[in-house]
């Protein structure tokens, strides 16, 4: 745990905000980028970030991802902080959420959900739980078990009842 | 302990409220078809509040699935027999997507489950694959056989708890005898009717049947009039007693539109000014009012037809989209609107042109844009006063004095239509229409 004060430092008037993922990696991040988190957005409206944003569920991995997406769509809000890069093309920012999108195996995707979730990042999480939702798509149960890993606890005259009461989504 | 720790099942892992955002984004048979994967799963697929019956990822296997299943319902429809058992809704929210005809009667089942009387905003869409509101425009309106839009059933909808009611792509919004009675939808504040045909005297049982309807928004509504005698028709009378903010696009009706709202605090219309037009509104509009207009289409005879803009003086906001090939007898008529608003602050003019008038542009582009509105006016006086055709020197013919205090921004927008004028070519213009904005 790193456990030394950050100083939030200013870089050309936008205040950074430090955050510390459970891990203990640190990410420095303007306000603009941070407050996309709702989480973070009222930490700052506290003034609770003087000394850093600890982020104890959060691993350094996960973290670098959505501070990566946070900086990418910086440009969304109107925030317009006049020391943003300028702000990312809507086609940009299409493909960038594309790849990463698509680039998610399991592990990490339910993470990055958690991390959205417990971060408040709407976009974010709309965007990764479409991801499940499209990974279902298209599966029958047993491949959906096989793709997320799920053991079937059913007893075969449960698993039977079930069919029979969904039988239409079932019907091959 | 950090996120992600945990065995190989991390789908189960997720909290109800996550896994259920995540089967509210799945399509309705693979959600239901989660009931199977395993107890944690069971039923909370009712609960996501979303009924998917279109597949998202076109071309998916579970979409063939289901359509197979709903073209052979034998009644009761496939999802009605699920839904029948346990509770389906537990959020106040439900959104239906239904594709294709097949669907119509599970879309039915649906909405008028017993367990459905709970929703407080109810989307309805039903896509099609035909645009049955542009090309298939008289299969539409004839009220038979193979169209392709829902009918909705009203008397089926949960009206006593809906704030918000929103159909795209349905019609008949006849209310049953139960639904008309007074009040039915006394919570109802929000109606969103998108592709929808309807007649007019349904709208109004169901507008009087919703006391608190403070927001209506008909887009691309086709409003149908009937048991008058055609030639005696010439407006169709909208009213909407309560309502606060009134959208209209593209609304197509028979003869002329005649809107009374007169509580009305923001008002958008945009589409043709084919018919003339009057919004009544007895009280005097709030300083606030906000007004957009968007008119498209020449007809220009009707523009001096349209009387609402005497009734609101307090105009902040005029946007007009003409042909201006057309506007040399409209001019007038433009004119006088504008003599109507004493506030305006920001007028916008789209024109859209031919190469027959596009010297008269090419004129205009050479000017630099920071120059006044009379100033602007005056050029064309100048350079145009051979031509005694456009609208622009049709303007230059009337005094805007009255505007010089208000106004302070002028947009105008030139379009070539299907337009091959050496004139104006490509190279010297550029791809995209010329913009300008003068602020004065």
């Amino acid at each position: 745990m790193a456990a030394a004060a950050a100083e939030a430092t200013t870089d050309g008037g936008g205040k950074m905000i430090i955050l510390i993922s459970a891990d203990g990696k640190r990410f420095e991040v303007t306000e603009a980028v941070a407050s996309q988190s709702q989480l973070i957005s009222n930490m700052i409206e506290d003034d609770c970030t003087e000394n850093g944003v600890r982020l104890p569920n959060v691993d350094g991995d996960i973290l670098t991802m959505v501070v990566d997406y946070c900086n990418m769509h910086a440009g969304d809000a109107a925030a317009a902080g006049d020391t943003m890069k300028a702000s990312s093309t809507e086609e940009e920012l299409k493909k960038f959420d594309a790849e990463l999108v698509q680039a998610l195996e399991n592990p990490v995707l339910f993470k990055l959900i958690l991390a959205a979730n417990f971060l408040n990042i709407k976009s974010l999480l709309d965007m990764t739980c479409q991801r499940v939702a499209d990974m279902m798509s298209g599966k029958t149960p047993e491949q959906m078990r096989e793709t997320f890993s799920i053991e079937n606890d059913f007893t075969p005259e449960e698993e039977a009842a079930i069919r029979q009461e969904n039988a239409w989504a079932f019907d091959d | 302990m950090a996120i992600g720790a945990g065995g190989g099942d991390r789908l189960s892992a997720l909290p109800d409220d996550l896994l259920l955002r995540v089967l509210h984004f799945a399509p309705a048979v693979e959600a239901a078809s989660t009931s199977l994967l395993s107890r944690r799963f069971g039923a909370l697929w009712r609960s996501t509040g979303a009924v998917n019956l279109a597949a998202r990822v076109p071309g998916a296997g579970g979409r063939d699935a289901f359509v197979r299943a709903a073209d052979a319902a034998s009644p009761p429809p496939p999802p009605a027999a699920a839904l029948s058992r346990g509770s389906p809704y537990t959020s106040t929210t439900t959104e239906i997507i239904a594709t294709a005809p097949p669907y119509h009667d599970v879309v039915d089942a649906v909405v008028s489950h017993p367990a459905a009387r709970r929703v407080e905003e109810l989307r309805v869409a039903v896509a099609v694959a035909v645009h049955p509101f542009g090309h298939d425009k008289i299969n539409t309106m004839s009220s038979s056989g193979s169209v392709r839009i829902y009918d909705i059933k009203l008397a089926s909808l949960p009206s006593n708890t809906l704030r918000e009611l929103d159909l795209t792509n349905c019609r008949n919004l006849t209310p049953t005898t139960a639904a008309a009675a007074a009040a039915a939808f006394p919570r109802l504040d929000t109606l969103r009717l998108r592709h929808c045909t309807a007649n007019i005297d349904d709208l109004h049982r169901v507008i009087h049947a919703a006391p608190v309807l403070a927001t209506v928004h008909l887009e691309f509504v086709y409003l149908v009039s009937d048991g008058h005698s055609s030639d005696t028709v010439w407006s169709t009378r909208l009213r909407f007693p309560a309502a606060t903010v009134l959208v209209l696009i593209n609304c197509d009706t028979t003869g002329a539109m005649e809107i009374y709202a007169p509580r009305l605090r923001s008002f958008t219309y945009k589409g043709d000014a084919v018919q003339p037009f009057d919004l009544i509104s007895p009280a005097p509009p709030p300083p606030d009012m906000a007004l957009v207009l968007k008119l498209k289409a020449p007809a220009p005879r009707h523009l001096s037809d349209m009387a609402f803009v005497r009734v609101f003086p307090n105009i902040e906001h005029l946007e007009l989209d003409r042909a201006y090939d057309t506007w040399n007898k409209t001019a007038a008529a433009v004119a006088s609107i504008l003599h109507c608003c004493p506030v305006l602050r920001e007028l916008k003019l789209n024109l859209v042109g031919t190469s027959k008038n596009s010297k008269q542009v090419q004129h205009f582009f050479r000017r630099n844009s920071q120059v006044g509105f009379d100033c602007l006016i005056d050029h064309f006086r100048r350079d145009h006063c051979d031509d005694d055709d456009g609208f622009l020197l049709g303007l230059s013919y009337y005094s805007f004095a009255c505007l010089k205090n208000s106004l302070r921004r002028v947009s105008l927008q030139f379009k070539l239509a299907n337009d091959n004028s050496n004139l104006m070519g490509p190279a010297r213009i550029g791809p995209t229409p010329p913009r300008y904005s003068l602020y004065l």
